[in-house]
């Protein structure tokens, strides 16, 4: 072999030996968090309720209730359980049936994950979770109402557990992040924790987009914690020890401030945020970040997504904050469409709902007087905004229209309140 | 937007090949000095940038200012309210008890309008009873301006300035009661209420004023300047003392309707604009949005870095209204306010803008407004030529 051939050769086996290295090293992108399972099927959706006694919360500017998610109806009505219903088998039937509606499921519903649907006695459907068939209560008015909890010791809210036969770890917990619209896993501070595709053995990450720089922070385990679940230990080269989550190590990104932020949600292909359960989300829409107002709803096209809130009383006000005001459920019920009617809809333009679409999630749906379905989040209809010209434009918000009787004669509506403004709706 | 305060990409690059010259000295400054272009008739200066630390209506309150007596307490008014509606006396008493907490008071005072014979939301409609008479102005000083350029006998006059024919008629509506009265540098206790709850999460409202030029002795010299108010995209962050912590940067709000730039002239260092529409959101705690025309702005720039003044004009009254009638009965029984009675007094009051029937829809006002030292940031469209090496058009007060 001359000096040439040995040289192609040498250069050859090296140019191998990298790519394979670098074959090696590559992390794969991180799937989209898509494939985590859906919090409620379609005809279910869950709404917060307060419960508990008024508590002193530390940092807080007054008393607060905790607050809590539960199952609820298509029209968000608290579902409860039944203690003495068997698994997949309802035992409350005639008058305890009329006191406590079961929770129907369209006849094409089927089971998925966690929610199963029964058949009753008379052939209904209902809907059941982890096998407990769920039931409304008919003294329950209201979003938020929950006058049967714990009613003759054997009824009990339907209540979102997403870690339910889940090991975590001291200093992880899953709670609800809502630029995520899901529950995802979060450190002690509540921050996000993102999953990434790679192996890190070596103490090095690689991000997709180029130099990772500082952003993206192992979550370091304790010295003397052990795996447990789906979390395990990976001990790097480094000497850190870095929790995994089904086999993918854990980090936290530095862009995250705010409590609900994810703002490392798309920053790079290698990582996806841990979700474990997503929350429902009509066809398109979609959250855009904006720097003014934190994630914020959109439709397909981007176009802000508006609710048309009653102005209301806040001795803390911040309506206009970053993450906004996110309303009271109740009272968008109680507006329903009556905030925009006529020509309003030429100017504001409704989210209108496929015809067999169905409410999941925090999205119901509200009867529009032409026939049509319009979607509501969180109890407000919602509507895009002729004004704003390019995604992301928040051109409706806080447009005000004052609703007092400014004379003797006519009853102002008092749905209305004192008025009403748009506001952006956050996830 | 170049301000002669900092450089553009073009100046800097040539700044960077002076400096490899060796050459800059004299003829570097002279070339950046040729490049600068005044935006404004107010350039001529430095650029200094605040965050409003208050704002709230001005209040000059002075004893005899209200000859007909302070609008009455709390528990005064309810015993009204309560007789007014038919309550016997002993009904009164009864009700009164444990007051303000009794809670079979509230819906009384809440549902006392009526409209043909039906029980209504006194708030939602404010006229449903009749006019209660609130005592009001008669003194003969407030802060503000004379607006429609006339001396009128029943006009204020400026405390500060001495501009006869001041117009103030939200100050004479709203002066008589507890609540609004200070005299300077107190301030009247439920404006302060309004803008310290709301301040912790309302977007600040910053000011930036170009032009300012200052002498030797730190004094500033007379000429042209512009003045901007906006509102920015975060809340000002306090200080271990619970004040505004100065020298913190804000981002302004592209939003439209918080917008406002103005001219004017320095003179002895108070700045004077022209007359101007002032557009600003707020927080509906207090008022929602104003929408003050023929604004005049005056404000004084202090040595220490601070700046305070006086903003005048006409504000559509009833949003005024609607910071009082949204609180409701939480007012009423606490902070001594009888919400109907300022209906009927801003109305009657009002002074210009009159609608197809006459009635007046706006009422002249003043407002104080102080701010201190902080970067202003605006937001800028990025240049062709220079995207990636723009800085944002920050502005820092010295």
């Amino acid at each position: 072999m001359g000096l040439k051939s040995a040289l192609i050769a040498g250069v050859a086996a090296v140019a191998i030996v990298a790519g394979g290295v670098y074959f090696i090293k590559q992390p794969k992108p991180m799937a989209p968090h898509l494939d985590a399972r859906l919090s409620t099927p379609l005809g279910v959706t869950f709404q917060k309720v307060k419960i508990g006694t008024v508590t002193m919360v530390p940092g807080a500017s007054s008393d607060q209730q905790e607050q809590v998610i539960v199952y609820a109806d298509g029209k968000g009505k608290t579902a409860y359980t039944y203690d003495k219903d068997t698994p997949g088998k309802s035992t409350c039937a005639a008058e305890c049936a009329t006191t406590w509606a079961p929770l129907a499921a369209s006849a094409d519903a089927k089971n998925v994950d966690e929610w199963s649907v029964i058949t009753r006695d008379d052939g209904a459907k209902q809907w059941a979770f982890e096998g407990k068939p769920l039931y409304t209560f008919a003294k329950d008015k209201v979003i938020g109402d929950n006058k049967g909890d714990n009613a003759d010791g054997v009824w009990h809210m339907a209540t979102m557990s997403p870690t339910d036969g889940m090991a975590l770890p001291y200093g992880i917990e899953v709670r609800e992040v809502a630029e995520a619209a899901g529950q995802v896993i979060v450190n002690a501070h509540g921050m996000p924790l993102y999953l990434y595709g790679g192996d890190v053995k070596s103490g090095k990450v690689q991000c997709a987009s180029g130099p990772c720089g500082m952003q993206w922070r192992p979550v370091t385990t304790g010295q003397l914690s052990n795996p447990m679940g789906d979390f395990t230990i990976v001990n790097r080269d480094d000497g850190i020890q870095q929790w995994a989550y089904k086999g993918n190590p854990l980090f936290t990104f530095s862009g995250d401030s705010d409590l609900g932020d994810a703002n490392g949600q798309g920053a790079d292909k290698n990582f996806q945020i841990a979700m474990v359960e997503r929350y429902f989300m009509p066809p398109g829409v979609k959250i855009l970040l904006n720097e003014r107002k934190g994630g914020l709803l959109a439709n397909a096209d981007g176009k802000t997504l508006y609710a048309r809130d009653r102005i209301s009383f806040n001795g803390t006000g911040g309506h206009s904050a970053r993450g906004g005001d996110r309303g009271n459920p109740m009272v968008g019920m109680t507006i329903g469409l009556s905030g925009c009617e006529g020509d309003c809809t030429k100017t504001w333009i409704p989210l209108i709902a496929a015809k067999d679409a169905q409410p999941s999630g925090y999205w119901m749906l509200m009867d529009r007087p032409d026939g049509t379905k319009q979607w509501a989040y969180q109890g407000y209809a919602v509507y895009n905004y002729t004004g704003d010209r390019k995604p992301g434009d928040t051109v409706g918000q806080d447009t005000y229209t004052l609703a007092v009787n400014d004379g003797a004669e006519k009853v102002a509506d008092a749905r209305h309140g004192m008025g009403l403004y748009w506001r952006t709706t956050s996830p | 937007m170049l301000k002669q305060t900092s450089l553009s990409v073009g100046q800097a690059r040539i700044m960077r090949r002076l400096r490899s010259k060796a050459a800059l000295g004299c003829m570097g400054l002279a070339a950046l000095a040729s490049f600068a272009v005044p935006l404004s008739s107010a350039s001529a200066g430095e650029t200094r940038g605040y965050v409003v630390s208050w704002f709230h209506r001005a209040s000059y309150s002075q004893d005899g200012d209200c000859p007909a007596g302070l609008n009455p307490n709390a528990d005064v008014m309810v015993r009204n309210i309560l007789k007014n509606i038919g309550k016997t006396p002993d009904e009164v008493d009864a009700l009164m008890v444990g007051f303000p907490n009794n809670p079979g008071i509230r819906p009384l005072i809440v549902n006392r309008g009526r409209i043909n014979g039906q029980q209504v939301n006194i708030y939602q409609n404010p006229a449903s009873e009749p006019d209660p008479m609130v005592h009001t102005v008669k003194g003969h000083f407030a802060y503000g301006f004379n607006l429609d350029g006339k001396v009128k006998a029943d006009d204020f006059v400026d405390p500060e300035t001495n501009e006869a024919g001041v117009d103030n008629q939200l100050y004479r509506a709203l002066g008589c009661f507890h609540t609004e009265r200070a005299m300077p540098p107190e301030r009247p206790s439920y404006p302060a209420i309004q803008w310290d709850m709301t301040r912790d999460q309302m977007p600040a409202w910053v000011i930036r004023i170009d032009g300012v030029e200052a002498n030797a002795d730190g004094s500033i010299k007379d000429g042209d300047a512009t003045v901007d108010i906006h509102r920015a995209t975060g809340p000002v962050i306090r200080n271990v003392s619970g004040e505004p912590q100065s020298d913190m940067t804000f981002n302004v709000d592209s939003d439209l309707r918080s917008q406002n730039t103005v001219n004017g002239k320095i003179h002895n260092g108070v700045f004077t604009s022209e007359r101007f529409v002032f557009n600003m959101v707020d927080d509906p705690f207090a008022v929602p949005e104003y929408h003050i025309m023929d604004a005049k702005l005056r404000l004084t720039i202090k040595r220490d870095g601070t700046v305070t003044g006086i903003l005048g004009g006409y504000q559509p009254w009833m949003p005024l209204y609607v910071s009082y009638g949204l609180p409701g009965s939480t007012n009423e029984v606490n902070l001594s306010v009888d919400a109907p009675g300022i209906y009927y007094a801003l109305k009657k009051m009002a002074d210009a803008y009159p609608d197809k029937t006459g009635q007046n829809t706006a009422i002249s006002c003043a407002f104080v407004i102080e701010g201190i030292p902080a970067f202003v940031v605006k937001p800028q469209e990025p240049s062709k030529t220079a995207s990636a090496e723009s800085a944002p058009d920050a502005v820092r007060v010295h």
